[in-house]
């Protein structure tokens, strides 16, 4: 296990007042896989990027748990901890990154920069390893020495990623990484983020609030609502056969292109955070909603092996409560 | 009858390059014609760049052209004494991407649908204002009257920039990306919302989105924007499910979809996106897996099939329109 989350809560304000944006979340991500997490605005998704690199804004607190990752516990750290842990063991590509570029600096020596400020090596071998990197993502020369405002949107993001594989961090986090690129651009990203896992055995967490996108890229998916783990598990088990009401919700709600079918909604509106309702948060919008669900305490039940759900709907006999 | 029509429509901008003599020029939208018939919904389908939403700008009378014209119900918007122009302005709507900065945040949702029936001096009927709520979802419509914007969700703030549409009984909406800043799980309900208010008031629409299958969802006609120009055009299952340009086809094997999930290798486009764009011709062929010698030239439309549009030399090209 390279990443072990564990109960993490992020609250932004006050203590005693404020948002919970991320409540009791567990995850576990294996060495070596593209694990993706699913969430619409409002799920915590951004917190919990930003909660893993120890970089959250101002206001935001962890209130309680911990963050693994590779043996490296991120919370409580000081600024002077984090520095190298940052870009070493573990990078982020922000969204909207493209327009995070220094536009006074040419793209080799933004990535570069990396391995300057760690002072992994001297100017000239970080140069020759910048280059690789933007190689590595399919830049070559003749980009090398440009300037941002002369690459087009995708290209600036290949940028960014090579900026943040340049010290082979263990782990990537990419944060709505194709959001605000075109469709054809889209594609070559996220192939781009399966290359990284293949050829240099990478961890890459994709977080998006685009379903097919995700399940297009990944191993395993963790789908979030309202600050909460809704359920846990393989892609294809999650596509093909949801637990969760919310994440059939979800699937039901994409509009294909290749099937054409009635889209269903889901009623009512999203979670207001800071009026969570009692017990599941899914609740005012799920259609398989019981009595009980107000006083679900989020136990997590594994109906299937491999499998994680937070529902009310399975604790019965057969689903098995995990501590 | 068609509503709208647009005929050689151009919108050049003029962009002052470092050398100071030498200007360059975008063009934005280059030569643009379509017919949107009573009570359809056309989708203008294109990329960030495409001039897709300067040709919204323009249809809504926001921008003038550099040339050629849009008429809407007989009226040349931009060729027609100020009294014709401004019985204009009553039929055609608008709906903005972002409902967050689209509503006025100091007007209670009652203002917000008040002021549009105000400007055009229209009265203001208290039925009228509460079935309009009721129409775009928002019931019971007294529970929304108060309210202010940021009490609103982003669905609720969207059927509201819908209802201000409405409320003077348009002939003519343009939706530029109506559904891009909603989650989801969202945004089902607000095209199901726009279909049935066609089906109803019959109401004709024209809706920019640079999602092919939300267009495939709700339009009758679609026409693929690249650079300034229509590419392909035709009923939206042609253009779906018959691809005829290359462009159109790229963008169609790009959309992530489930069934290809399960993450079974990955797929190459074969189309690059990183390349620039040609000085001449047609403006796909940089990047486009079929160009050939002939694509140099500027091609023109082909009717491929029945009100099937392309505009490509795969298809012969040279044909006339």
């Amino acid at each position: 296990m390279i990443v072990e989350i564990r109960g993490l809560t992020v609250r932004y304000g006050p203590e005693g007042s404020g948002v919970r944006a991320v409540d009791h979340v567990s995850l576990d991500v294996d060495e070596g896989i593209l694990y993706g997490i699913v969430g619409e605005s409002g799920s915590g998704k951004s917190t919990i990027a930003m909660a893993m690199m120890g970089l959250l804004p101002h206001g935001a607190s962890v209130e309680g748990g911990s963050i693994s990752i590779d043996g490296f516990e991120v919370t409580g750290r000081k600024e002077s901890q984090l520095a190298s842990f940052r870009g070493r063991t573990a990078s982020l590509v922000f969204q909207g990154a493209m327009n995070n570029l220094n536009p006074l600096m040419r793209i080799e020596d933004q990535v570069a920069e990396t391995l300057l400020l760690h002072r992994m090596c001297g100017r000239k071998e970080a140069l020759e390893r910048a280059r690789r990197s933007l190689e590595l993502v399919g830049l070559g020369k003749q980009v090398w020495r440009l300037y941002p405002h002369e690459l087009s949107g995708g290209m600036k993001q290949r940028a960014m990623i090579a900026a943040a594989v340049v010290a082979e961090p263990r782990v990537l986090i990419a944060d709505e990484p194709t959001t605000a690129l075109d469709v054809i651009t889209q594609v070559q990203i996220v192939n781009l983020l399966r290359q990284l896992r293949e050829k240099l055995g990478m961890t890459v967490i994709l977080i998006s609030h685009d379903f097919p996108l995700v399940s297009e890229a990944s191993d395993r998916i963790c789908i979030l609502y309202g600050g909460k783990v809704c359920e846990v598990g393989s892609n294809s088990h999650i596509v093909r056969k949801p637990l969760h009401p919310y994440t059939a919700g979800l699937l039901n709600s994409v509009v294909s292109l290749r099937e054409r079918r009635e889209i269903m909604t889901i009623p009512g509106e999203p979670v207001d955070l800071s009026r969570p309702p009692k017990g599941c948060r899914f609740m005012p919008r799920c259609g398989s909603a019981m009595e009980k669900c107000s006083l679900y305490a989020y136990d997590s039940y594994s109906p299937e092996p491999g499998r994680l759900v937070y529902c009310e709907m399975y604790s019965g006999p057969d689903g098995n409560t995990e501590a | 009858m068609e509503i709208l029509k647009l005929e050689n429509l151009e919108k050049h901008f003029e962009v002052h390059s470092r050398s100071r003599v030498r200007r360059n020029l975008i063009r934005a939208v280059d030569g643009v014609s379509l017919a949107i018939p009573e009570g359809e919904i056309h989708s203008i389908v294109g990329e960030s760049g495409s001039g897709k939403t300067t040709l919204g700008r323009m249809v809504a009378g926001l921008l003038e052209p550099t040339s050629g014209s849009v008429v809407l119900g007989g009226v040349d918007m931009f060729r027609s004494g100020r009294g014709e122009i401004r019985n204009l302005r009553k039929s055609i709507q608008i709906i903005f991407q972002d409902p967050y900065a689209s509503l006025n945040p100091r007007f209670t949702v009652r203002q917000i649908l008040e002021e549009p029936l105000r400007l055009n001096r229209l009265p203001v009927q208290e039925g009228d204002l509460l079935d309009t709520l009721r129409q775009v979802g928002l019931t019971p419509p007294e529970d929304f009257t108060g309210r202010y914007p940021h009490e609103l969700s982003g669905g609720q703030r969207q059927r509201v920039a819908i209802a201000r549409a409405m409320i003077v009984r348009p002939r003519f909406i343009v939706a530029d990306e109506p559904v891009s800043m909603l989650d989801a799980s969202m945004r089902g309900s607000f095209l199901q919302l726009i279909l049935s208010l066609r089906k109803r008031d019959g109401i004709t629409m024209m809706m920019i989105t640079h999602d092919i299958s939300i267009a495939h969802y709700v339009s009758d006609r679609i026409s693929i924007f690249y650079r300034g120009k229509v590419v392909e055009q035709g009923r939206a299952d042609d253009v779906v499910l018959n691809p005829a340009h290359p462009y159109t086809r790229a963008l169609i094997e790009s959309v992530p979809s489930f069934s290809r999930g399960d993450s079974e290798g990955s797929r190459h486009p074969e189309v690059p996106s990183d390349v620039p764009d040609p000085a001449t011709g047609c403006m796909f062929r940089n990047r486009c897996p079929k160009a050939m010698v002939a694509c140099e030239a500027v091609p023109g439309a082909t009717e491929i099939a029945p009100a099937h549009f392309v505009s490509c030399h795969l298809y012969g090209g040279t044909g006339v329109k």
